[in-house]
């Protein structure tokens, strides 16, 4: 006891005495004024505390995950780098599924936050959500991800109802050269990339890439392996050209192709009543999008951009494939002294085609959808106006999205925001943003079997009662989900070397998805009772997040991340919607002791959250994990790391998905990694 | 599980603090920004405006800055300061216009396509421009701060500095990479 005492205190005295280095050097400095041009010419400078005092300007709950962010947390895809970001609920399903939201409602098919992967749209229509396992960059081009809590609507359009991620890659001026990556271990049991950028001309620059992986499988609950490992190659480029002075273009393109391992179960109306297959599912798809940026002065743009998507998404239950045309156009310019105005419009025109798939042991396919395949349309046009009230003081900005689409008809999306710079070291904001989150062809047409309860023994033999299949029914009727959202924030950086970011928030939904029991009956073979999607179920979320960072010493950075959720749904009969975890913690330290090594930690704590499946309703317990990176950079150009991911358990349960996979544990894993640049 | 992150911190702060030293080795460096405005005070002094610009400053030089919290905080740093007979007033612009009532004008970071409309809209006015980047310069800037490898190269584009009437004295211009002659 009195040992552990010894070596707590111990720390804090470390602690302690690491806190006040950076004070000392502090005094240390020369004022920079009084030196000369040659002097100041000569000095060594850094630029490591910049992003810890750096304030957003927007009026939101924005968080932005940089490329060095990406690259020192060693994730390896992008719903892994979004566990950089306060306020979003991330977790792992098994190797190939993720359940990603932002303040709460999570679910594998979580149906309110949009997902942009530079410009191009990554939420599916068809259950309202993102293919998680299908979405990929080439993570060391990505310059940013922008990720926007609270309704994005009024910008962005439907379904950004709790937020909106932007993905955003390098322009290929930045990535000119070569980069290989080649590594592999015990979960990420291979990986390589390989991107190569030139210049074609005076004006134009241009990449491409390649790369693939192999996932290792993880655990299941029950024990045994989760026959959840797959493999992706996918490969792609970008060209931007300036064609004028005032004229960009830029084209980009992916494609990729995967094979996706499934250990399934599913329900069926014969004995033994529930199956499970071991499949392996096949997605591709690829994407095509052009933009064109013409720039009419300092305060006067307008872009067009346009492209077309295709996936093909397989899964035991179904196979969805779609293909998307888009077309944007978007035009920002500035009006009297003090307005700035963005206004756009856009059309989106869809084709679907979803069927059930017809099981390995002859069961009839679980999931039906009717119509099969549709074409659908969306037409949309916002306005935005930033007013400056106070000049660098004070701003108003007020905007609405208008929609029409296939499935809810017409939609109005405003918001009004405030915000207030007191000083250029504090920032306050506030809003309030209505939005919607449109329906799904699932939720409208489709006809899932979700459970089979066998027949039961009658007290008079040979008779039993039939066995009973309850179906989750879709609706014609189904309209959209609407949240209305108050924020607050505050930005401030307390000293030259730390900021902090805090906001509030209150959802007020209604006209949530809940599924009523409808009338039973029977089919010839069993009792069904359907379970019909209504818009039935409202409640409110509300909460605080909060995001610091300290450059502690010049190599030394802090990032803590804490946010803190709250969900109250109205009482029900059927408890019909999952309930992300109350508190989530993130801690990351980020030193580089020389040039050139860097070392990294970073330690998670995730509340218990409450997921709704076909197994039952299931609680999944708090858990703390950490990763670790350990980066060595021999020569200039080369880089070589090692990175341990959930370390702390060999494995650790995440969350359960709605259907078809069973509790799936994440395995602790290790990875080593060479990176060179040529 | 508490015990087992108790495992892996001990070792960590210890490393950490043997390798504390090696921080003496920054202590020598300067903050970035700081640098850069000091920087900018001095381009300003070794500048002279043509005589009708003369007329028009008054009792103060206006440095406008573009840029975010960071650079406007470092730029306070230089606001007040004495340039020959006149005081260095800092304006922290929050709109892209306007950029007649400035006398210099100081870009941290603007997108491309936008620097140059703003290069455009300024065309040959007696307005000092500053920027950050290595193509500042070329892009039709007049003084260009470059980070190469932790220390800042200044590059000055004698063309427009010329076409707009000011002088940089000779004696900057020896410590700067000339472009365009």
């Amino acid at each position: 006891m009195i040992n552990n005492k010894k070596v707590v205190i111990d720390y804090y005295l470390s602690l302690l005495i690491l806190c006040f280095s950076p004070l000392v050097i502090a005094e240390k400095q020369t004022e920079a004024v009084d030196l000369s041009v040659e002097d100041l010419l000569n000095v060594e400078v850094t630029s490591v505390a910049k992003k810890a005092q750096s304030l957003n300007d927007a009026p939101a709950a924005a968080f932005v995950i940089s490329n060095d962010d990406i690259k020192r947390s060693g994730a390896t895809n992008i719903p892994d780098a979004l566990r950089l970001a306060p306020g979003l609920d991330v977790a792992r399903i098994d190797a190939n599924q993720w359940a990603v939201s932002s303040r709460g409602f999570n679910g594998r098919f979580a149906n309110k936050l949009l997902v942009l992967i530079d410009g191009r749209n990554a939420y599916s229509r068809s259950f309202s959500g993102v293919y998680w396992e299908n979405q990929d960059v080439m993570m060391e081009d990505i310059d940013r991800i922008e990720v926007i809590r609270g309704p994005g609507a009024a910008l962005w359009g439907n379904n950004a109802v709790n937020g909106v991620i932007n993905v955003i890659t390098k322009s290929s001026s930045q990535t000119q050269g070569g980069l290989v990556n080649a590594g592999g271990g015990t979960q990420e049991q291979g990986f390589g990339s390989l991107r190569y950028g030139t210049k074609l001309g005076e004006d134009t620059t241009a990449r491409a890439y390649v790369k693939g992986f192999d996932r290792s499988q993880n655990t299941l609950q029950s024990g045994g392996k989760a026959g959840d490992n797959w493999d992706k190659v996918q490969g792609g480029f970008r060209l931007d050209s300036h064609l004028s002075t005032q004229d960009a273009l830029t084209v980009q393109g992916d494609i990729y192709q995967a094979n996706i391992n499934q250990l399934a179960f599913f329900s069926q109306i014969t004995s033994p009543y529930q199956g499970t297959q071991n499949v392996k599912n096949s997605d591709s798809g690829g994407n095509l999008l052009s933009r064109l940026q013409h720039t009419f002065s300092p305060t006067s743009d307008y872009s067009l951009q346009f492209y077309y998507d295709n996936y093909s998404h397989d899964e035991t239950m179904f196979n969805d494939s779609r293909d998307t045309l888009d077309l944007d156009f978007q035009h920002r310019f500035a009006m009297l002294d003090w307005h700035e105005i963005i206004w756009g419009s856009g059309y989106r025109y869809g084709h679907d085609r979803i069927a059930g798939n017809q099981l390995q042991n002859g069961s009839a396919p679980i999931a039906n959808i009717n119509p099969a395949s549709v074409n659908d349309q969306l037409y949309s046009a916002f306005i935005q106006d930033e007013l400056t009230l106070i000049n660098n003081k004070l701003w108003l900005t007020i905007g609405s999205r208008f929609e029409h689409n296939d499935y809810s008809g017409f939609e109005g999306q405003p918001s009004a925001k405030i915000m207030w710079t007191p000083h250029n070291k504090h920032r306050l904001w506030a809003g309030v943003s209505r939005a919607v989150r449109t329906p799904s062809r699932a939720e409208k047409s489709a006809a899932i079997q979700l459970g089979v309860t066998p027949p039961q023994a009658l007290p008079f033999p040979p008779f039993s009662s039939p066995p009973v299949v309850t179906v989750a029914q879709g609706n014609s009727a189904y309209m959209s989900e609407e949240v209305i959202t108050y924020e607050a924030g505050y930005r401030t950086t307390f000293s030259k070397a730390m900021s902090l970011d805090v906001t509030g928030f209150y959802n007020d939904y209604r006209d949530l998805r809940y599924t009523s029991q409808g009338t039973p009956y029977f089919n010839g073979n069993a009792v069904v009772v359907p379970l019909n999607f209504t818009n039935a179920l409202s409640g409110k979320t509300y909460g605080v997040e909060i995001a610091t960072v300290w450059q502690m010493l010049d190599w030394w950075r802090w990032d803590v991340n804490y946010s803190w959720l709250q969900t109250q749904l109205n009482n029900m009969d059927i408890v019909s919607t999952s309930v992300s975890p109350q508190q989530r913690m993130s801690l990351r330290g980020a030193f580089s002791p020389q040039e050139t090594i860097d070392l990294d930690f970073w330690l998670r704590y995730v509340d218990s959250n409450f997921s709704v499946t076909t197994l039952g309703n299931i609680t999944i317990k708090d858990y703390v994990t950490l990763d670790l990176r350990a980066a060595w950079r021999p020569i200039k150009d080369i880089e070589l790391s090692l990175v341990g991911q959930n370390l702390l358990a060999p494995n650790h349960l995440e969350y359960v998905a709605e259907n078809q996979t069973f509790p799936t544990l994440i395995n602790r894993g290790m990875y080593g990694k060479v990176s060179w640049k040529f | 599980m508490i015990n087992q992150v108790k495992k892996f911190l001990p070792p960590l702060l210890g490393l950490s603090l043997l390798l504390n030293t090696h921080s003496q080795m920054y202590a020598q460096s300067l903050e970035e920004q700081t640098v850069l405005a000091a920087l900018a005070l001095n381009i300003v002094r070794f500048t002279t405006w043509p005589d009708e610009a003369q007329t028009r400053i008054k009792e103060s030089i206006d440095f406008c800055v573009i840029g975010d919290n960071v650079v406007q905080e470092s730029f306070t740093s230089i606001n007040n300061k004495v340039v020959g007979n006149k005081t260095l007033q800092i304006v922290n612009l929050s709109r892209l216009r306007n950029f007649e009532d400035c006398h210099v004008l100081y870009i941290s970071e603007l997108k491309q396509n936008i620097l140059l409309q703003v290069f455009v809209d300024i065309n040959k006015h007696p307005l000092l421009t500053i920027g950050q980047g290595y193509d500042f310069a070329a892009q039709g800037g007049m003084v260009g701060l470059e980070n190469v490898d932790g220390k800042i190269t200044l590059h000055v584009n004698l063309p427009v500095v010329h076409e707009s009437n000011l002088n940089i004295s000779a004696r900057l211009l020896k410590l700067a990479k000339i472009i365009g002659e």
